[in-house]
C-alpha cells in the first residue's frame, strides 16, 4: 500500500470516530489500528509520542 | 555525507573523546532567537514551516556554525492548535511554556500499571475535554506535517549546508522523574512528592523507564548513530528542587540504569544540565572518559572542568554577555573559555537563546569568526 493510500484510510479509519469520544482504551485501540501508514510494531509507540507532546505543551 | 560534514563530524567526535583538535567546534544553542534575528515575528513562524524554514536557513547562512541544537522544529504548536487547548504562551518577545498540573499524587500506582492507557484516558481527556476523534485525526495530520518539516529541514541540513546533527530525532531519552515534571504534576507539586509520596513516585519512575524509556533506549542503540555528534541525547531540568539524597534515591538510578546501557554499547550520549549540576557532580564522577557530553546552563563551567576533568564539556558562552555586553568582551570570553577548558570542550552558548534580549547579531558574528579562527 503506497502513503497516500495508507493516508486516506487512517483518515477514513479516523473519520468514523468523528463525534466520538475517543479518549477510551477501544479509542486508543481505533487510533493504533488506523494508523496504517506506519509499520504495526511502531503505531502505538507514535501514538504514545503524540500523547507526550500534545499533555507536554 | 560530503567532505565537509564528516571533517565537522570528527571535529565533534574528537571533541567527545576528549582528543586535542586544531580548533574547537561551535554548535549554535540557539532556538527561537533565531526567529528574531529574522524579517518575521514568532507567532507568525512557528505557525508557518515555509517562514520557519527560512528564518532558520537564513540563520545559517549568515553565521555558519558547525552544528545546531535546533533547527525550527522544537514547538509543533500546530498540533496543540488543532487540538484547542495548549500550554504555549507566544509573544512578540519570547516562547513559554507553562507549568501544568494533569494527575494526583494517588493517581501514581494507577500510572503505573499502564502509562500509555492512563496518558490516554486520563491525561488527554482533562486537557482535552471537549476532543472528539475529528480533532484527533485533526491533530495527528498536523503531527505528521511536523515530523516532515522536521525529516526536510534536517536534510537540508545534512546534505546542503554539511552540518551533522547533534543526534537522532529517535534517539532521546526523557528520564521518567522529568516526564512528570514537565508533563503531569508541575514543578511545585514535584518538590512535595519527593517528600510525600516518594514510594509512589518511585514505582511510576520504575514503571516509566521500563515500559517506555528502555525500549526506545535499547532500540536506538541497536542502530547506526555514527553519522551523529552524539549516539543518543538527554535534557535534564526538574532535578534542581531535589537535595541531593533525594536526586541519589529518586532521580540518579534511573539515569545510572541509562548510562550502564550505553557504556555497555560503547555509545555516547550529549547530556543538557538546565539549571546548576555542580552539586551533584559526585553523582557524574564514575561516568567513564569520553562517553557524555555535560552542557552546562548556569554552573561556573571551569569549576565543572575541575570537578569532572574527564568529561567533554559544552556551553560556556554567557548569553547574559551576547545579549547586554560589546563584541571585545564577548571575544574576550571566548578565548578564555577555549584556552582555559581544554581538550574535551564543544563551544557553544550556556542558555538556549529564546527570547529577543538574549542576544545581539554583532556580538554573535564576532564570537562566531574569533572561533572559526582561533588555534590553539
Amino acid at each position: 500500500m503506497d502513503m497516500m493510500e495508507a493516508l486516506k484510510n487512517f483518515k477514513a479509519a479516523m473519520g468514523e470516530l468523528g463525534e466520538e469520544d475517543v479518549f477510551t482504551e477501544e479509542g486508543w485501540q481505533k487510533c493504533v489500528d488506523a494508523l496504517q501508514f506506519m509499520p504495526p510494531e511502531a503505531r502505538a509507540g507514535f501514538l504514545s509520542q503524540f500523547v507526550l507532546v500534545a499533555t507536554q505543551m | 555525507m560530503g567532505k565537509l560534514y564528516n571533517e565537522k563530524l570528527q571535529l565533534f567526535r574528537d571533541n567527545v573523546s576528549m582528543k586535542h583538535t586544531d580548533r574547537i567546534p561551535y554548535l549554535s544553542n540557539a532556538f527561537t532567537w533565531k526567529v528574531f534575528d529574522s524579517e518575521f515575528s514568532l507567532p507568525e513562524a512557528v505557525r508557518d514551516s515555509a517562514k520557519m524554514e527560512k528564518a532558520v536557513c537564513g540563520f545559517h547562512e549568515r553565521y555558519h556554525f558547525d552544528a545546531y541544537m535546533d533547527i525550527g522544529a522544537r514547538n509543533p504548536v500546530r498540533v496543540l492548535d488543532a487540538l484547542g487547548s495548549s500550554y504555549y504562551e507566544i509573544t512578540d518577545a519570547g516562547l513559554n511554556v507553562v507549568d501544568h498540573v494533569l494527575m494526583e499524587p494517588e493517581e501514581y500506582t494507577e500510572y503505573a500499571k499502564n502509562p500509555d492507557l492512563f496518558g490516554w484516558t486520563k491525561l488527554m481527556k482533562r486537557k482535552f475535554p471537549d476532543v472528539k476523534g475529528k480533532h484527533i485525526e485533526a491533530a495527528l495530520m498536523e503531527f505528521l506535517g511536523h515530523a516532515n518539516f522536521t525529516g526536510q529541514i534536517g536534510k537540508k541540513f545534512v546534505e546542503e549546508y554539511e552540518c551533522p546533527s547533534v543526534y537522532g530525532g529517535a534517539n532521546v531519552v526523557i528520564p521518567p522523574y522529568e516526564y512528570f515534571f514537565q508533563t503531569t504534576r508541575g514543578i511545585r507539586n514535584m518538590g512535595r512528592d519527593a517528600r510525600k509520596y516518594k514510594e509512589q513516585l518511585i514505582e511510576a519512575i520504575n514503571a516509566q523507564l521500563e515500559k517506555n524509556v528502555l525500549p526506545g533506549l535499547k532500540y536506538a542503540l541497536s542502530q547506526d548513530s555514527s553519522m551523529y555528534v552524539c549516539d543518543t541525547y538527554m535534557a535534564i531540568i526538574g532535578y534542581g528542587i531535589l537535595s541531593e539524597k533525594q536526586f541519589g534515591e529518586i532521580y540518579w538510578p534511573t539515569v545510572k540504569t541509562v548510562l550502564d546501557l550505553l557504556d555497555k554499547a560503547d555509545k555516547t550520549m550529549y547530556v543538557f544540565c538546565e539549571g546548576e549540576m555542580l552539586r551533584y557532580a559526585d553523582y557524574f564522577q564514575d561516568i567513564p572518559k569520553g562517553r557524555v557530553v555535560l552542557h552546562v546552563e548556569n554552573d561556573d563551567i571551569f569549576e565543572v572542568r575541575k570537578r569532572l576533568p574527564g568529561l567533554c564539556l559544552a556551553g560556556g558562552m554567557k548569553v547574559e554577555l551576547l545579549g547586554n555586553g560589546t563584541p571585545q568582551e564577548c571575544v574576550d570570553y571566548a578565548k578564555k573559555l577555549i584556552d582555559e577548558l581544554g581538550d574535551g570542550y564543544i563551544f557553544s552558548e550556556n542558555k538556549m537563546l529564546s527570547f529577543k534580549n538574549d542576544c545581539k547579531r554583532e556580538n554573535l558574528l564576532a564570537v562566531r569568526e574569533f572561533v572559526r579562527d582561533y588555534r590553539r
